[in-house]
């Protein structure tokens, strides 16, 4: 997608900018899991569930900026 | 960052993660440091894995853990590509098997939690989903390398009572106004930052050369208001930090000049917003010891966009800059 600037933003623009932007189906698919987002919660729902656990620990939130 | 373009992008982690796990992504920088259950729980069982007893270069223990309830590991690892993540998927889950699929049913319901690392979005307000990518360049970079694809994301927070000023009270065609200085101070020095390829630091109220958004009705119904926004922002730092790799603090430079625009719908009945979009575009400059553009000082354009968040638990992920005087 061509020309998009701080000259050519615009209104009119608006939805070609975001489009690009922001993530696509294919970056997103990392949100396909189905990611708890606290160790806690995770833990009681996997007792019930009788499942293990599966933890990304990363340095920043995993699911925010990172 | 990576991790979510490679690893978890795969479609067999995808699918075994939901089907025989229960997936959690927490920070780490915080489980390391709880001292309460939870953290114990998590120390327990980082121990066990790839990092145990680590000290240099750094004490972090970032990865990927399996393990049970009682803080059994099964497997663990710290890897971005997905054959590696799935071989220790297969890994765990033949411990698993190994065990007969036993663990303890047993966990407590609640616990004396370290409230230090407690974010909650404010009740009643607004959450945006903010996104970062570089803009179309002259000459790109190759498309086989992951800077190209480079982006990141993060969440915005508005309170209740500064969502209420987004639209006036008395909405009249061509009404002119300007951003909650709150409001826009938060997004100015905490969003409109380069962070496409790592986290430098928040922008301080003295980078600030220019900050002004400004709203105007262009109209209103019984149950919508519709306003346009317009601004500019030029941030500007100079001096002397560390970039990449290199360890002795220079003098350096960084900035972002860019130009805004935005739409909101107001929906009345609601008294909140059924739609918000807003983007900055402009020139970025310079680097910082964490966000990877030491190859890529520009000048060069970087984009940035907001939106609604929905409603997923992933969306109340706290702001990056909730530690750094967020809320002023």
């Amino acid at each position: 997608m061509s020309q998009l600037t701080a000259a050519t933003l615009s209104p009119e623009r608006l939805d070609d900018f975001l489009a690009f932007i922001k993530p696509t189906s294919e970056e997103l698919r990392w949100t396909e899991i189905n990611w708890e987002t606290d160790l806690w919660e995770a833990r009681k729902k996997a007792a019930a569930v009788g499942k293990p656990l599966f933890l990304w620990a990363m340095n920043g939130d995993p699911l925010g900026c990172v | 960052m990576a991790s979510r373009a490679l690893a978890f992008s795969d479609p067999e982690v995808i699918r075994l993660a939901n089907a025989a796990f229960v997936p959690v992504a927490d920070n780490v920088s915080h489980l390391q440091r709880q001292k309460d259950a939870e953290g114990e729980f998590f120390r327990k069982v980082a121990e066990q894995g790839h990092y145990a007893g680590r000290t240099i270069p750094t004490d972090t223990r970032q990865g990927i853990y399996a393990f049970t309830t009682d803080g059994d590991l099964l497997a663990s690892i710290n890897t971005r590509t997905a054959d590696r993540m799935l071989e220790m998927m297969q890994r765990a889950l033949a411990a698993w098997e190994a065990r007969g699929q036993r663990q303890g049913s047993a966990v407590p319901n609640e616990f004396m939690a370290d409230r230090r690392f407690d974010h909650e979005p404010p009740a009643g307000g607004l959450i945006l989903n903010v996104y970062s990518r570089d803009l179309p360049r002259d000459e790109p970079l190759d498309a086989a390398d992951w800077r190209a694809r480079a982006h990141n994301r993060d969440h915005a927070w508005l309170t209740a009572e500064e969502l209420s000023r987004l639209a006036p009270r008395d909405p009249a065609v061509g009404r002119r106004y300007p951003l909650d200085p709150a409001v826009l101070r938060r997004l100015v020095l905490f969003h409109l930052i380069d962070n496409v390829r790592g986290e430098p630091p928040m922008w301080k109220a003295a980078n600030v050369a220019r900050a002004q958004v400004e709203l105007v009705v262009e109209a209103v119904s019984a149950t919508e208001v519709r306003l346009a926004l317009t601004g500019e922002v030029r941030l500007e730092e100079s001096g002397v930090w560390p970039i990449g790799s290199e360890g002795a603090p220079t003098a350096r430079q960084r900035g972002y000049h860019a130009s805004l625009t935005g739409r909101v719908v107001w929906n009345r009945a609601l008294g909140r917003p059924s739609r918000f979009d807003l983007v900055a575009a402009g020139a970025r400059w310079g680097a910082t010891q964490y966000n990877a553009r030491q190859d890529d000082l520009g000048p060069a354009p970087l984009g940035i966009a907001f939106e609604l968040a929905g409603d997923a638990p992933a969306d109340r992920t706290p702001p990056q800059g909730i530690y750094a005087g967020y809320f002023g």
